[in-house]
């Protein structure tokens, strides 16, 4: 197996053990890798504003590749160094058919996380949403909730990154929903959380998103770990050199892996960088 | 006068001084002629290698111009446009000439600065040091051989830039320059003080700005180019609108339009808001 230089991380249900929690064990490991002159860097479906904070807290440096692949900041300073988007034209149409599916959704621009109020049930927010509510004013300015569909449509402008949706209910979205998003345009579609639907731009994806952070970085796929749990990452763990998938990892993304690690509950990420990277037994 | 379109500027001692350091208000004028539909582009000597992670932070323009106009990189993927290069047979000699001379030498190659451990040149050394301890995103990207041979044949055929460091003020050393009279014709030119560049003939930072000026489908009277030293006179020259820091060489102000202030005095951003309506 060749020598890893680079280590990327998912990290909602991988790096992260809750919305926010991270394991220390994986601070740890972040911090053993870095100095054996190894850099670990998170690959993440989440805009930068809501990464900042897990990142700070795992104590990462350098770039953080967000919203699955289309955005890459620098981690101390937020100054966005790449960012893919969806045109507004193209975005009014999107937003034509959440309102008439009545999803809830939102967007990610570089800079905000954006939301409107007939898209949005505060029911389907993340369960630590009082702890958001805690976050000091000045972390909160990114997050902003439109009255109207057209509004945030205004705002958003030519620069979203993702659009998510998922359906209110129990059920799946509907059929004609998927069939009207890819009629006149090429996206990507992804899943980033059970149930969910992610849109982006063609050519999005943490698959793209790592081989344009291994360019910049000069490293070769061989001696890349890539670690992931969802959908959305079997691209990367695929083009990786060494593919790992959690423990609580979906079925597909474990066989598509080269090694399964352990939950994220358990830090997993750690027990990899141990086994695979520093070479602990 | 026309209307400013399109600004290429030079990068060291033009927008930022000591090797990163920005004054704010060149990012604000930047960002603020980008508002405009200006179009801002990097132009630089520096090789890709050494200059990608700013030139994506500061906020570039599309198209950076590296390597003294060999090389012309599309700033979002990183793909290399057509890059110049020394033709391949010219290299080796080009090299042991420097080396008969007992200069050091780097070759710019793309992505990567290529140089070796008995020869790296002391610029490049102290340019490394100085990002030690950095992310690896924000250091340079050297690959960095122990035997010249194999150096010189990874190289060899993607090498857009040869650098020969030699005293500051020195002229070309002998057996480079009678190594390079029998080749053939180069350009050669000064981005850094104490260092020769040379390239294939075709390259310079004015033929680089002018196949981006018709790319863009952009008249040369709506240009404005600004810089410092000997190696930005053609695209200073060539411009509408040229303009010469505060800092810059005399022949290079003698050059231009117009005189801007000084890089650590924002000129670059003076020159922005003075000229941009």
């Amino acid at each position: 197996m060749a020598e890893i230089r680079l280590v990327v991380t998912d990290l909602d249900g991988t790096f992260l053990s809750g919305w926010d929690s991270v394991p220390e064990e994986n601070v740890r490991a972040v911090q053993e890798c870095e100095a054996a002159g190894i850099p670990v860097r998170c690959i993440t479906a989440r805009g930068y504003h809501f990464a900042k904070r897990p990142l700070a807290r795992g104590g990462f440096q350098g770039l953080c590749v967000t919203s699955n692949g289309n955005g890459v900041h620098d981690v101390e300073t937020g100054q966005a160094l790449f960012s893919r988007t969806i045109p507004k034209q193209t975005l009014v149409r999107l937003l034509d058919i959440c309102a008439r599916a009545h999803v809830h959704m939102g967007l990610n621009t570089a800079q905000k996380a954006l939301f409107c109020k007939p898209l949005f049930d505060w029911r389907l927010w993340h369960d630590d949403e009082k702890e958001m509510q805690a976050w000091p004013e000045k972390d909160r300015h990114y997050t902003v909730m439109a009255d109207t569909v057209e509004q945030m449509a205004d705002w958003a402008g030519d620069a979203t990154q993702v659009l998510w949706m998922q359906s209110r209910t129990e059920e799946e979205l509907p059929g004609w929903l998927y069939r009207a998003i890819v009629c006149e345009d090429e996206f990507l579609l992804s899943s980033s959380h059970p149930g969910g639907l992610d849109v982006m731009p063609a050519g999005s994806g943490k698959r793209e998103g790592l081989i344009w952070l291994a360019n910049h970085m000069g490293i070769q796929r061989e001696n890349i770990m890539a670690i992931g749990d969802l959908f959305n990452d079997i691209g990367m763990l695929q083009w990786a050199g060494l593919g790992v998938a959690m423990g609580n990892g979906d079925a597909k993304v474990k066989a598509a892996a080269d090694v399964v690690t352990g939950s994220n509950t358990e830090a997993g990420v750690a027990q990899a960088i141990d086994r695979y990277v520093l070479h602990k037994g | 006068m026309p209307d400013i379109q399109m600004v290429i500027t030079d990068m060291d001692e033009t927008f930022m001084y000591q090797g990163g350091i920005v004054p704010e208000e060149n990012v604000r004028a930047l960002k603020e002629a980008q508002e405009k539909g200006v179009r801002v582009l990097a132009c630089t000597g520096r090789s890709w290698a050494m200059c990608g992670y700013l030139v994506r932070s500061f906020g570039f323009d599309q198209y950076a111009v590296t390597s003294n106009g060999a090389a012309t990189i599309d700033i979002q993927t990183g793909q290399m446009f057509d890059p110049c290069v020394v033709e391949p047979r010219f290299v080796e000699p080009i090299v042991q000439a420097a080396l008969l001379d007992g200069c050091k030498v780097d070759l710019f190659c793309g992505a990567w600065i290529h140089t070796c451990t008995e020869h790296k040149g002391r610029w490049l050394q102290k340019a490394e040091d100085a990002c030690a301890g950095r992310p690896l995103e924000e250091r340079i990207k050297v690959k960095q051989w122990d035997s010249m041979e194999e150096m010189l044949s990874r190289s060899r055929e993607q090498t857009e830039l040869i650098r020969v460091e030699v005293e500051v003020g020195a002229p070309v050393p002998p057996h480079v320059a009678q190594t390079m009279e029998e080749l053939g014709e180069f350009h050669l030119s000064v981005s850094y003080p104490g260092h020769w560049d040379i390239c294939n003939p075709k390259a310079g930072k004015e033929v680089a700005a002018q196949r981006l000026a018709r790319q863009f489908g952009i008249e040369r009277e709506h240009i404005m180019a600004i810089g410092d030293s000997s190696n930005d006179i053609g695209m200073i020259r060539w411009a509408g609108l040229g303009i010469a820091m505060g800092n810059a060489v005399p022949e290079v102000k003698a050059a231009a339009d117009a005189i801007t202030g000084c890089c650590e005095e924002g000129g670059f951003a003076q020159a922005l808001r003075r000229y941009i309506r």
